[in-house]
């Protein structure tokens, strides 16, 4: 997995820019209507998703076309927490991750020695299995699925700013997370053994088990996106998580940039956001568009959205290319 | 033990439908060295085609000729336009691009055709045949037929072929092809094309059986790439071995286990998969060659 | 007239040149040498011969006719044959495999049978591991079945980019051994570019030296092997 090739814009412009995108999002729910605003939440979910994906498949070259699954076992144990035993929703939520990523754990450790297109293959068949699975137990609903209790919200908000503040607050702390991840020593052993593990090997790093590592905090992100999920939308039902949706998490890291900070966000709002989009063009015709703007967009964009930036900017540099800053990651 | 014996042909009838595609799949990876995602949907597609043409009062080979025919030039165009660009691309790319046209496909063949179940032709049509115990419909035998010959076909062409191997070459080592003077796009060009080509012939065989709908091999592309790898994804022979095993395997276990209901058939599959693959990491027929994603 | 000659050659990779003006020319018949230390630009211009690698300026007329521009197969097809560093032998392919991608393009199948017999002839050993996968080979072993390979396409003009590289030098005698031998008896002629000044020099006819881009100096290769202030100021020996 190679990194974007990196444009590093000086760190104090990074965080004034991010601070200022934190304020726009922050306002957002106070000017839009409670549809959109929860259209930003679902975004929002699905970036934290992305986040932890795009750790695992951008840094570490873990390809996982499971992650609806685990996505899953988070949106279930929130519900289950909410439903049978009267948890308050932010309580439920370290229990999401702990779980997810204990399922990770023990998805990981046989399958992590795959490569490439077998682990591929071995993921679409746990994301495959969990309808079929969340199906078979009366205590998790069954096909009917669990509803849960309507949200509490404090300070005077809304139900749906509630949610989308703290959707907002865990996308934000997930980023940042990810971000001293990637820079620490784990992040750059991780990312040298993906580029070339025989070398890496040499240096003593175990890579079988930052692998593993990398792959657990990726579910744990999954697990804390979707019990946020189950908060979002009221409810769990087997079929809100089938095969397509791993496939889209998928789509969206791809198309974002894979190894980048933003990519995941871009990624989110393209799974997001098109479909509906092109939706509202034509039903009949949504599942073209989305084909279409998919190939289009990666067409070009191969290396992801969050790659044009640079790529513009590199196209405008006249320098010769020894003069210029060369850094491969963002 | 009747019951046995037809829960086996059974599942060697449906574990030939998923060997027709896994032979597409794996063709288009050894000439091309992508693994297409759509080749389901580019497959149903055709054989759209087929019986639209068919429909419109062509005689019925003649339509699946030029169903033949126009996946052909599908594929190459297909290659051309949207995988071609990107070359020098990360592999997840092109992965990314085909699982849009995967979408592309489905949805084109949803909105020219409908949802809805059409009856296609039966290539041979005619009443069953009795082997003893065991009954052998027209629509099984045509499709190991077909099956049959077309992997010898495709055997003989990479094998016995200077195109052949020259597909192969190129799909191995493209710069290195590129180097020693082979025309490496025009390959890819005609891979893709084949590719196309036999999903076609995969899904006109099949359509009798499983009724044509744009839905007709959503699932099966998944059970054509256990197949695919459990075979070992170099190895034609492999693929269709490996498309027999899972019809088979899956069948016996939906029959016989009761904890393993209809939906969760495809999950016996992968597992015996991942068993396999952690025993054998390239598959039963494979060479340890490294397969790139 | 000259089998190649070359003017003014500038190539590189995106915006970084590497080649800055390189001319040179090669006759047939000759084998000629291209010295020069790592980074000199001796496998790019190799690589802007064969059209692999884009060059900006200059004129490369072979057989006279330009080639400069052309695809790599269209330059195969001229007859020029290039043997990549590193050997660029199909390791999953078997040794006959190899040699039949080598003829690829050519129809006349009874004269590929045959040139394969020759070439099995010529280096043994091809004949001995005929089934064998190519990666499976010795070092030295790559490289003749490499060679054979590129003359499979019958190459008016031989290229070979540092066919020396990570062999022991008493395979490289008896490497270069043979190709003066190939050059002998079948008059193929040979572009070689190498580091290895001493052994290269006792084989070819000429030699030019390639320093940051440039052509530094050429003459005649025994010249070039005796003189010590050549040797000296340009190849560090």
């Amino acid at each position: 997995m190679r990194p974007v090739a990196g444009f590093r814009i000086p760190g104090a412009a990074q965080a004034a820019l991010a601070a200022a995108a934190l304020v726009l999002l922050a306002l957002a729910p106070l000017q839009l209507n409670s549809y959109r605003t929860g259209q930003l939440t679902s975004t929002l979910v699905f970036a934290t998703v992305l986040i932890g994906l795009n750790l695992a498949t951008g840094f570490a070259g873990i390809i996982s076309l499971g992650h609806g699954a685990l996505f899953a076992m988070g949106a279930y144990t929130t519900a289950v927490l909410a439903h049978h035993y009267g948890w308050p929703y932010l309580a439920t939520l370290p229990v999401a991750v702990l779980s997810t990523m204990a399922l990770g754990l023990v998805l990981g450790v046989p399958t992590l020695r795959l490569r490439g297109l077998y682990l591929a293959l071995v993921t679409v068949g746990v994301a495959i299995c969990a309808v079929p699975f969340f199906k078979r137990f009366e205590w998790l609903g069954a096909s009917q699925g669990l509803p849960t209790p309507p949200v509490q919200a404090p300070f005077g908000l809304q139900a749906e700013q509630w949610v989308y503040y703290v959707a907002l607050f865990f996308a934000a702390a997930g980023l940042v997370l990810a971000r001293n991840l990637v820079r620490s020593g784990v992040g750059r052993a991780v990312r040298a053994a993906s580029v070339n593990e025989l070398a890496a090997s040499t240096y003593g790093v175990n890579i079988a088990w930052y692998r593993l590592l990398v792959f657990v905090i990726s579910a744990g992100y999954a697990g804390l996106a979707g019990g946020i999920q189950t908060m979002h939308v009221g409810f769990v039902s087997p079929d809100s998580f089938p095969l397509a949706l791993s496939l889209t998490f998928f789509i969206g890291v791809v198309v974002g940039g894979l190894g980048s900070v933003v990519g995941p966000l871009l990624g989110a709002v393209f799974i997001q956001y098109v479909p509906v989009w092109s939706g509202e063009i034509d039903p009949s015709l949504s599942g073209i568009v989305y084909g279409v703007v998919l190939i289009v967009v990666l067409l070009a964009a191969p290396e992801g959205a969050a790659s044009i930036g640079p790529r513009l900017v590199a196209a405008f540099d006249k320098r010769p290319l020894a003069e210029r800053a060369e850094p491969r990651t963002s | 033990m009747s019951l046995f014996l037809q829960q086996v042909v059974g599942g060697l009838t449906i574990g030939a439908v998923y060997a027709f595609l896994a032979l597409a799949l794996v063709f288009c990876f050894r000439s091309t060295g992508v693994v297409n995602f759509a080749q389901g949907e580019m497959a149903v597609f055709s054989t759209y085609l087929a019986w639209q043409m068919h429909a419109w009062g062509v005689p019925f080979f003649l339509a699946i000729a030029g169903s033949l025919g126009l996946s052909l030039a599908i594929g190459a165009a297909v290659y051309w336009a949207t995988i071609r660009p990107l070359a020098n691309a990360s592999h997840l790319a092109v992965v990314g691009v085909t699982v849009g046209l995967f979408f592309c496909f489905n949805s084109l063949a949803q909105l020219v055709w409908g949802g809805l179940g059409k009856d296609f032709p039966q290539i041979l049509p005619g009443p069953s045949w009795r082997l003893g115990p065991v009954v052998i419909g027209r629509d099984t035998a045509s499709i190991f037929l077909l099956l049959g010959l077309t992997l010898v076909a495709l055997y003989v062409f990479f094998e016995h072929t200077r195109l052949g191997l020259g597909s192969r070459a190129a799909a191995a080592a493209p710069v290195q092809s590129r180097q020693a003077g082979l025309p490496v796009q025009r390959l890819f060009l005609l891979g893709w094309g084949v590719a196309a080509l036999i999903g076609a012939l995969a899904g006109v065989t099949v359509a009798p059986e499983l009724g044509l709908s744009p839905d007709m091999m959503l699932l099966t592309v998944i059970y054509a790439f256990a197949a695919a790898t459990l075979g070992g994804f170099n190895s034609l022979v492999g693929a269709v071995v490996g498309g027999l095993v899972v019809g088979v395997g899956e069948n016996l276990a939906g029959t016989y286990i009761p904890a393993i209901g209809g939906d969760l058939k495809v999950s016996v599959a992968l597992f015996v998969i991942l068993l396999v693959l952690l025993v054998r990491p390239s598959g039963l027929f494979g060479r340890p060659e490294a397969v790139r994603l | 007239m000259k089998l190649l000659e070359v003017a003014g050659l500038c190539a590189g990779y995106g915006r970084s040149e590497v080649l800055h003006s390189v001319s040179f020319d090669i006759d047939e018949g000759e084998i000629v040498v291209m010295l020069g230390v790592n980074g000199a630009g001796k496998t790019t211009t190799l690589r802007a011969l064969s059209g692999l690698v884009d060059s900006t300026r200059g004129r490369i007329v072979f057989g006279g006719e330009p080639i400069r521009g052309l695809a790599p197969e269209a330059v195969v097809a001229r007859g020029i044959a290039h043997v990549p560093e590193g050997r660029g032998t199909f390791a999953d392919f078997t040794v006959r495999e190899n040699l039949l991608l080598g003829a690829w393009f050519r129809s006349d199948r009874e004269e590929i049978v045959r040139d394969i017999a020759s070439w099995e002839t010529f280096f043994p050993i091809l004949r001995e591991r005929r089934d064998q996968r190519a990666g499976t080979l010795s070092g030295g072993e790559q490289q003749m079945l490499a060679i054979a390979r590129a003359l499979m396409s019958r190459p008016r003009l031989l290229l070979l980019d540092e066919p020396s590289q990570g062999l022991a030098p008493l395979v490289i005698r008896e490497l270069f051994g043979r190709l003066r031998e190939l050059n002998r008896e079948r008059g193929t002629t040979m572009f070689i570019v190498e580091q290895n000044a001493r052994l290269s020099l006792d084989m070819a006819h000429r030699a030019y030296i390639l320093q940051a881009g440039e052509v530094a100096t050429s003459g005649p290769a025994a010249d070039m092997r005796d003189d010590e202030n050549v040797r000296r100021a340009y190849l560090g020996v």
